[in-house]
């Protein structure tokens, strides 16, 4: 058995410390990878448009359920409005304040990417500007709700910090470490608006359950002869489940694309340390998953 | 403090009420159609308000709904009581309208 150790030729080793300094080097005053910033941006707003067509397609099937369960009486301009009897008393259900505040929080995230993609360039202030701008009105939105919790309000305000943070003229070995502090300080912002879209879509998702199951127990209860009224029963019945089921699958997709966007930012924040070439698995996820949202088409009448 | 414990429990026992009343007959079925439907009207009243968790009111309208998804079970044809489910369902309605009511400030 032959032990003797096998030293490298000196021209190998000044080689191999040559490839050691350019990976350290790339790692800290290397051009900031913008790329990967983009589309992160993307993503998130991606899934802020999608998310205020879903909500869209809630409010009409809100309508819908509310034709099964119209106001008692002959018919009024509010005889539709989503009002129902409790306990004898009527009762409003209007959704719209429930889902606002999570719109204006995906707003927020959304400013928030959009403001690391635009200080990852190198002419940054046009539209870090303008981000700053669209983050803070969606913060106010936000603020503005009684319904938002008060950890999604933190949340936004730890990102409008950040942003308001990026503002100076930096240089390159300063803007990657300038990006590394803005990620870490935004990171427990960035869960908690997460965390509370999910919860707001979780609510929305047992709203058009338990709407759909009404609708479904109404038309059993309906007596309607066989003919052109039961095809007409049938297509309206047959509508509401479609549409529940396309709207469900959004909300649910929706969750699933937000719950990819910590993971991917955490990521992206990691890479800063590493080889700028290396390739993103959880930033592949996340977009994988918004394209699949984008495809569910599920636009209501 | 906010949570969903309300939502989560009356949209569950209205599940419940409706599997169970596929399984009963007569006054009870009836009965039992009448409390689902209370209780999705009352489902979706609570999602559309912000209701607080640490309101004594609000934890006891949580435990009456939980103790009567209890007395259901799984639902199934092992169901003995219906009467005691439906009282106990009755009492967690009463409690959760006058709730949810006060809440919404009728």
């Amino acid at each position: 058995m032959n032990t003797e150790r096998r030293i490298a030729p000196p021209g190998a080793r000044l080689l191999l410390a040559l490839v050691v300094l350019g990976a350290v080097s790339a790692g800290c005053g290397a051009a900031v990878p913008t790329g990967r910033f983009d589309a992160l941006a993307e993503a998130s707003r991606g899934v802020e448009s999608k998310t205020a067509q879903t909500d869209a397609d809630f409010i009409k099937l809100t309508r819908r359920f509310m034709t099964f369960s119209p106001a008692p009486g002959p018919y009024r301009a509010d005889s539709f409005a989503p009002v129902v009897d409790v306990g004898g008393t009527r009762v409003d259900f209007d959704f719209g304040p429930r889902l606002a505040p999570r719109q204006a929080a995906l707003g927020v995230l959304a400013a928030y990417t959009e403001a690391l993609a635009a200080f990852a360039r190198k002419d940054y202030q046009g539209e870090l500007d303008q981000a700053t701008q669209s983050l803070g009105a969606s913060a106010q939105l936000l603020a503005s709700h009684a319904s938002s919790s008060s950890a999604v309000k933190q949340g936004a305000g730890v990102l409008a910090t950040v942003v308001n943070g990026l503002g100076h003229e930096v240089t390159e070995r300063m803007r990657r470490a300038t990006l590394r502090k803005a990620m870490d300080d935004a990171a427990p912002g960035v869960t908690a608006i997460v965390a509370f879209v999910k919860e707001i879509n979780g609510l929305a998702a047992t709203a058009v359950t338990t709407m759909r199951d009404q609708v479904i127990r109404r038309a059993n209860s309906l007596t309607v002869a066989d003919g052109p009224a039961r095809l007409q029963l049938n297509e309206v019945v047959e509508g509401m489940i479609g549409d529940s089921s396309a709207v469900l699958a959004e909300l649910k997709q929706g969750s699933t694309a937000a719950d990819a966007i910590v993971p991917a930012h955490s990521e992206i924040r990691d890479a800063l340390d590493r080889d700028d070439r290396a390739i993103l698995e959880k930033l592949q996820t996340l977009v994988a998953e918004v394209k699949r949202l984008q495809r569910i088409n599920a636009s209501l009448k | 403090m906010s949570d969903h414990a309300l939502v989560e429990g009356l949209a569950g026992l209205a599940s419940r009420v409706d599997a169970l009343s596929h399984l009963t007959e007569g006054d009870d079925s009836r009965t039992l159609e009448e409390q689902e439907d209370r209780l999705a009207k009352l489902t979706l009243v609570a999602i559309a308000l912000d209701m607080d968790a640490t309101n004594a009111k609000y934890k006891d309208a949580v435990n009456r709904v939980q103790g009567a998804i209890d007395a259901i079970g799984d639902g199934d044809r092992r169901i003995r009581n219906v009467a005691q489910v439906i009282s106990k369902v009755a009492k967690a309605l009463d409690v959760a309208e006058k709730l949810i009511t006060k809440l919404a400030g009728v």
